[in-house]
């Protein structure tokens, strides 16, 4: 056996059992989570440079596999990524015991995670494109979940995983037969490929579609861990063509894609009528931010990027998980939209949802006081001096994100109740600790916010 | 004398419509794809369209690997007819009510001489010859020329991606619009595969087809079962 064939049979493996006992819930949460944290553990028994720490590590993992001839390699630059995405996923997965989701939930994501795993550890990157379109065709699925009724979100996040794929490899294919003289082109394919894929402007559409109507943990998975994989596997991508990642004119055009889904964002933004879609927006201006900090390029670029996503990824958890929590007060439809104007006295009947709600999309919008605000002040100190329009339109996004939050929070404060439409769950008291718990430690973070950033170094450096 | 022909002998008796005649071919299943609304009549559009494409597909591989392509594509069709059958190919349930037969909007018909044709009907093919006239005029001009496949084939490679990519834009009917994303990936494929005659690569990407099938199945299932009719 060699470490990449169990990164990918484990999970797949462990998605079959669960998805057989999906019923049992306790059960498949405890697979689930063992599959994972084996993983990270195989993952870590090996020291950067290729050395496997004992003996032991070096009879049983060969740290190459090949699949018809194409080598899968577990090296230095994913090492760490895939052991806080392993970890990350298994915090989820717990978290399913409390806050439950789609029994669908859990195989998914492990086989979402197999795909992306293959993905990055491909060491072509025209292979590991397909295997990420393999991942988003999964990724479907995971957003879908058992939910009937409206399948747009699903369809068009296939959709746009379908049209990235051939920008990928084209590039590769024009790469690999060195046709410098199509440089342009290779810039411009990839540019397209990047903004896709991170759906930003003008593919950001999406997002809140997909927050709309996926479960509340769901965004967390596909926007949070898995887009860290995405962007890890963009990253290697980049650096392995310095001609592209260094040129001007495709910094430009990213830095310009950002503050587009920005702008964007922030007018939805001050428009939403769901829960569900401020929620998205809220995300949409954290991806905008991160596809300026990439347009940064340079080493700026990785430690900025990477900071901006791992902060995402706590921030959708706490608000995935107030959401999760507020949700059901305000459902309309089994399509879960949720109207703000059913949410007057939300603040009174469920206090602890709000807040992480409020506090998780306030770290999103990057507002002072959250862990958030780290990662944009990261990128604003790390950009050029004096600052471009791009930054300009970041500090002022912070603001509508921070405005719309606030304009939602007066609405929950108002006490004149819409009626009595929907009953008042009274909630478990798992779920009220685990969310306090969850709350507390993103306040901790907003005040300590160096733990996270020499995380996010630590993904940075290898690069 | 008697016995299975062999791909080579399967390929001699369809010489005929080898060539031009194919991408032709593959342009009218696309436009087929895109127009109607039935679900049988566009699932046997997709099965003659990945017949014809393995012609085509053995234009730039091996007529062995070309029909290990036309197997996927007839795994996908069996994938999809499956699901269609399961949710009664998209028409409502045999024993649902008028009242609830209410609820639904109406399909909005236009009167041309003594036949009743759905707006829509008229909107996809009026679509659907524009899309023809200007993939005609792409396939015809210099600029647009692929130089590294025949030209019938830059035809159906220009064919299959720009069909699939307005099917997919226009709808969110799983059905319909992931038929459109298979077309267009057959479309890319059928370059890709010229250019890169890698073995991994074609079967990843063959796999990853399957994959796609099978989360259009899927979504098929969630659009239109009871509970999504009554939602």
């Amino acid at each position: 056996m060699t470490a990449p064939s169990i990164l990918l049979l484990i999970p797949i493996g462990a998605a079959t059992i669960v998805y057989l006992l999906r019923r049992r819930q306790t059960l498949a949460v405890i697979i689930g989570f063992l599959a994972v944290l084996t993983m990270a553990l195989f993952t870590g028994t090996r020291r950067p440079g290729g050395v496997p720490v004992s003996s032991v590590g070096e009879s049983i993992l060969n740290l190459r596999w090949e699949f018809f001839g194409q080598p899968l390699i577990l090296n230095d630059e994913i090492q760490a990524t895939l052991i806080l995405v392993y970890l990350g996923v298994g915090f989820l997965f717990i978290l399913t015991l409390p806050f439950p989701q789609d029994t669908i939930f859990i195989p998914a994501t492990l086989v979402v995670l197999a795909s992306m795993t293959a993905a990055l550890l491909a060491q072509t990157f025209v292979f590991g494109s397909v295997l990420l379109l393999i991942a988003a065709a999964v990724l479907a699925i995971l957003i879908q979940g058992e939910r009937p009724g409206s399948t747009l979100a699903s369809v068009r996040q296939l959709s746009l995983a379908v049209l990235a794929v051939p920008f990928l490899l084209i590039a590769g294919w024009m790469i690999d037969t060195v046709q410098a003289q199509f440089l342009s082109s290779i810039i411009f394919l990839l540019f397209g490929a990047i903004v896709i894929l991170m759906v930003a402007f003008p593919f950001q559409l999406w997002v809140s579609s997909t927050v709309v109507e996926s479960r509340p943990l769901v965004p967390a998975v596909t926007y949070g861990l898995i887009a860290l994989l995405v962007t890890v596997f963009l990253l290697n991508v980049l650096i392995a063509n310095p001609v592209v990642f260094g040129n001007s004119q495709f910094l430009t055009m990213l830095r310009v894609s950002g503050a587009a889904t920005l702008i964007a964002a922030s007018l939805f933004l001050l428009t939403a009528k769901s829960i569900g879609r401020l929620l998205g927006y809220l995300l949409l201006l954290d991806i905008g931010a991160t596809v300026i900090a990439l347009g940064l390029g340079g080493r700026v670029a990785l430690d900025a990027v990477m900071a901006l996503i791992v902060l995402r990824i706590l921030g959708l958890i706490l608000a995935g998980v107030g959401f999760g929590l507020i949700r059901d007060q305000v459902a309309s439809s089994l399509s879960g939209d949720n109207q703000l104007d059913r949410c007057q006295g939300l603040a009174w009947r469920k206090p602890l949802g709000l807040a992480l709600f409020i506090y998780g999309g306030l770290s999103l919008a990057g507002a002072p006081l959250t862990p958030g605000f780290a990662g944009r002040w990261a990128l604003i100190i790390n950009s050029q001096s004096p600052p471009g329009l791009s930054m300009v339109i970041l500090v002022i996004s912070v603001i509508v994100g921070v405005v719309g939050l606030l304009r939602f929070l007066a609405k929950t404060l108002s006490k004149k109740d819409t009626g009595s439409e929907v009953e008042i769950s009274p909630g478990s008291n798992a779920s009220r600790i685990v969310a306090s718990g969850l709350l507390f430690l993103g306040i901790l973070l907003a005040f300590f916010p160096q733990l996270i950033l020499s995380l996010s170094r630590m993904l940075a450096n290898p690069f | 004398m008697g016995g299975i022909p062999t791909i080579y002998e399967f390929l001699a008796y369809l010489n005929f419509l080898r060539g031009t005649p194919a991408a032709i071919l593959v342009l009218l299943t696309a436009s087929l794809i895109l127009v109607l609304p039935d679900w049988r009549w566009l699932l046997l559009a997709l099965i003659l369209q990945y017949l014809v494409v393995g012609l085509l597909f053995a234009d730039v591989l091996p007529p062995h690997l070309a029909f290990m392509k036309v197997l996927v594509g007839a795994f996908i069709c069996l994938i999809l007819y499956i699901t269609a059958r399961q949710v009664n190919f998209g028409r409502l349930p045999e024993d649902v009510t008028e009242e609830e037969v209410g609820q639904l909007e109406e399909e909005r018909l236009v009167q041309i001489g003594p036949y009743s044709l759905p707006i829509e009907l008229l909107f996809r093919v009026f679509l659907a010859l524009i899309v023809i006239l200007t993939i005609w005029a792409v396939s015809q001009s210099t600029g647009f020329l692929l130089t590294e496949v025949p030209e019938h084939v830059n035809l159906a490679i220009l064919s299959l991606t720009g069909m699939g990519l307005v099917t997919f834009s226009l709808t969110g009917e799983p059905l319909k619009a992931g038929m459109g994303l298979l077309t267009f990936m057959t479309g890319f494929e059928l370059f890709y595969h010229a250019i890169e005659h890698s073995i991994a690569m074609l079967v990843v990407l063959s796999i990853a087809d399957l994959i796609i099938a099978l989360s259009i199945a899927y979504l098929m299932q969630a659009r239109h079962s009871f509970l999504a009719f009554l939602d």
